[in-house]
C-alpha cells in the first residue's frame, strides 16, 4: 500500500510547479499509469481522494487514463497486448517478451488558475 | 520519495544507526523529510466542476511521479563510479536467508574484497549488529513504518558510512516481495532472493520484483529433501517474468552452490 504516500508525492510535485506559474487553486490534475506500473488502481482512487491537500489543491479532481500494456516478442518481434509480466507470445509461444508499454506514471498535466 | 504507507508518523521516523554509536545519530541527520502537512484537510471530492474553469490555463507537465527517486538514484550511480564502488540490491520476502547469505559472502571473500553494508528494516538493529559481529562497517536504516528503502535513505546512509573507494556495497533492502520494486537506488545490480520454503510460484506472484531484478538466487537448497519446491518449475516461471535473469542455487547455511556465485561476483567486481 504504497499508493498513498505516491498520492502525496504528486500533490507536492504539482503545487511546487502550480506556485511557480503563480497558481492561486488548481483543479484538475491528469494522470497517465499504465497497468504494469505497480499501483493498485483502487488503492489510487482511494488515496487521492482521501489525501490531505492544502488550500490551493483542496477541490482538485484527477483524471487517469490507464495505459494497456503493451509486450514484444524478443524472437519474432511481434508487439501484442498483455495484462502481465508473463505472458507468453501470441504469434510464437516464446516467453522472451520485452514490456514495451505499460509501466508509466506520469503526471501529464494541470488545470489552474 | 517517503515513508511509504502514508502513515509517516512523527514518533516514527527513519533512523539511521551504526551499531555502536546508538545514540549520536538523532534529529537532523538523515532524517527522511516530513510527508506533506500543509493544509491537513482530507477532502471527499464528491461533486462534479461543470466546465467553471473554462478561462483556466493547463499547464503540461509530463513529469514522471518517481522523477525525483530516479534522479537521486542517477546521482547515487554516478557517485559510485566515480569511486569505483560496486552497489549491490539484495530484495526478497521477509525470512529468505538475506542476512545469513550476506554473513556467509562476507566472511568467505573478505580476504579478497572490502565490504560495506546498509541494512534496511522497518526497526531492530538485529541485522547491523550480525554484519558487525564479521568486522564490516554498517548502517541500519530503521524505516519506521516504510515498507522500502529509497535513493534518498541511501545517499545520507552512504555519506555516514563513508563507504571507502573501490569497495563492495551491499544494501540489503527491507523484506518486501513489492515496494522496493519501484525504487531504484543506483544500484548496479538488483538480486532477488527466494528460499526453497517458498511456493516456486512467488515469480509470477510478485513478478513485479522478479522483472526489475538482475540476478535470483535460490536459496537454504540444503532444505530441498524436506520439502515441495520444484527448482526447475521456479527458475520457468522467473524466466516466464524475466528471460534476462541470471539464477544460482545456494544454501547460505552449508556454502553449497556459493563458489559459482563468487565466481560471477569477483568477475562483477573485476569488470567495474
Amino acid at each position: 500500500m504504497h499508493e498513498l504516500s505516491i498520492v502525496v508525492n504528486i500533490l507536492d510535485v504539482v503545487e511546487e510547479n502550480a506556485a511557480r506559474h503563480n497558481a492561486t487553486v488548481v483543479h484538475e490534475i491528469e494522470m497517465e499509469v499504465g497497468e504494469l506500473s505497480g499501483v493498485e488502481f483502487d488503492a489510487l482512487s482511494f488515496a487521492m481522494e482521501h489525501a490531505p491537500k492544502s488550500e490551493m489543491l483542496k477541490d482538485v479532481t484527477f483524471t487517469i487514463r490507464r495505459i494497456q500494456p503493451v509486450a514484444r516478442c524478443n524472437e519474432c518481434d511481434h508487439p501484442f497486448a498483455t495484462n502481465e509480466y508473463s505472458t507468453a507470445c501470441p504469434h510464437c509461444g516464446s516467453f522472451k517478451t520485452e514490456i514495451i508499454r505499460g509501466n508509466e506514471l506520469r503526471i501529464k498535466s494541470f488545470n489552474m488558475d | 520519495m517517503c515513508n511509504t504507507c502514508g502513515c509517516d508518523q512523527p514518533d516514527n521516523k527513519t533512523k539511521y544507526t551504526i551499531p555502536g554509536h546508538d545514540h549520536e545519530h538523532g534529529q537532523g541527520e538523515g532524517q527522511a523529510r516530513d510527508p506533506q502537512q500543509a493544509g491537513g484537510r482530507a477532502h471527499a471530492h464528491t461533486h462534479h466542476h461543470e466546465q467553471d474553469h473554462s478561462h483556466s490555463k493547463v499547464v503540461q507537465l509530463e513529469q514522471d511521479v518517481l522523477a525525483k527517486n530516479n534522479l537521486k538514484a542517477e546521482r547515487n550511480r554516478g557517485y559510485f563510479d566515480a569511486k569505483n564502488i560496486l552497489a549491490i540490491n539484495m530484495v526478497s520476502s521477509p525470512g529468505s536467508g538475506k542476512t545469513t547469505l550476506l554473513e556467509k559472502i562476507i566472511t568467505d571473500l573478505k580476504p579478497e574484497m572490502s565490504f560495506f553494508v546498509i541494512e534496511g528494516d522497518q526497526q531492530s538493529l538485529n541485522d547491523a549488529r550480525r554484519i558487525d559481529a564479521t568486522g564490516t562497517p554498517v548502517l541500519q536504516i530503521n524505516t519506521g513504518s516504510g515498507c522500502h528503502l529509497d535513493a534518498e535513505m541511501v545517499d545520507k546512509a552512504v555519506k555516514q558510512l563513508r563507504v571507502a573507494d573501490g569497495a563492495v556495497l551491499v544494501i540489503e533492502n527491507v523484506g518486501n516481495l513489492v515496494c522496493p520494486a519501484m525504487f531504484d537506488l543506483g544500484e548496479a545490480c538488483r538480486i532477488v532472493i527466494i528460499s526453497v520454503t517458498e511456493g516456486e510460484d512467488k515469480p509470477l506472484k510478485y513478478p513485479g520484483m522478479f522483472h526489475s531484478s538482475d540476478v535470483c538466487v535460490i536459496n537454504k537448497t540444503d532444505l530441498l529433501p524436506h520439502v515441495d519446491f520444484d527448482v526447475e518449475k521456479a527458475r520457468e516461471y522467473a524466466m516466464q517474468v524475466n528471460h534476462h535473469l541470471r539464477f544460482f542455487e545456494v544454501s547460505a547455511k552449508t556454502g553449497e552452490g556459493m563458489d559459482a556465485f563468487y565466481i560471477w561476483l569477483k568477475g562483477l567486481v573485476k569488470s567495474r
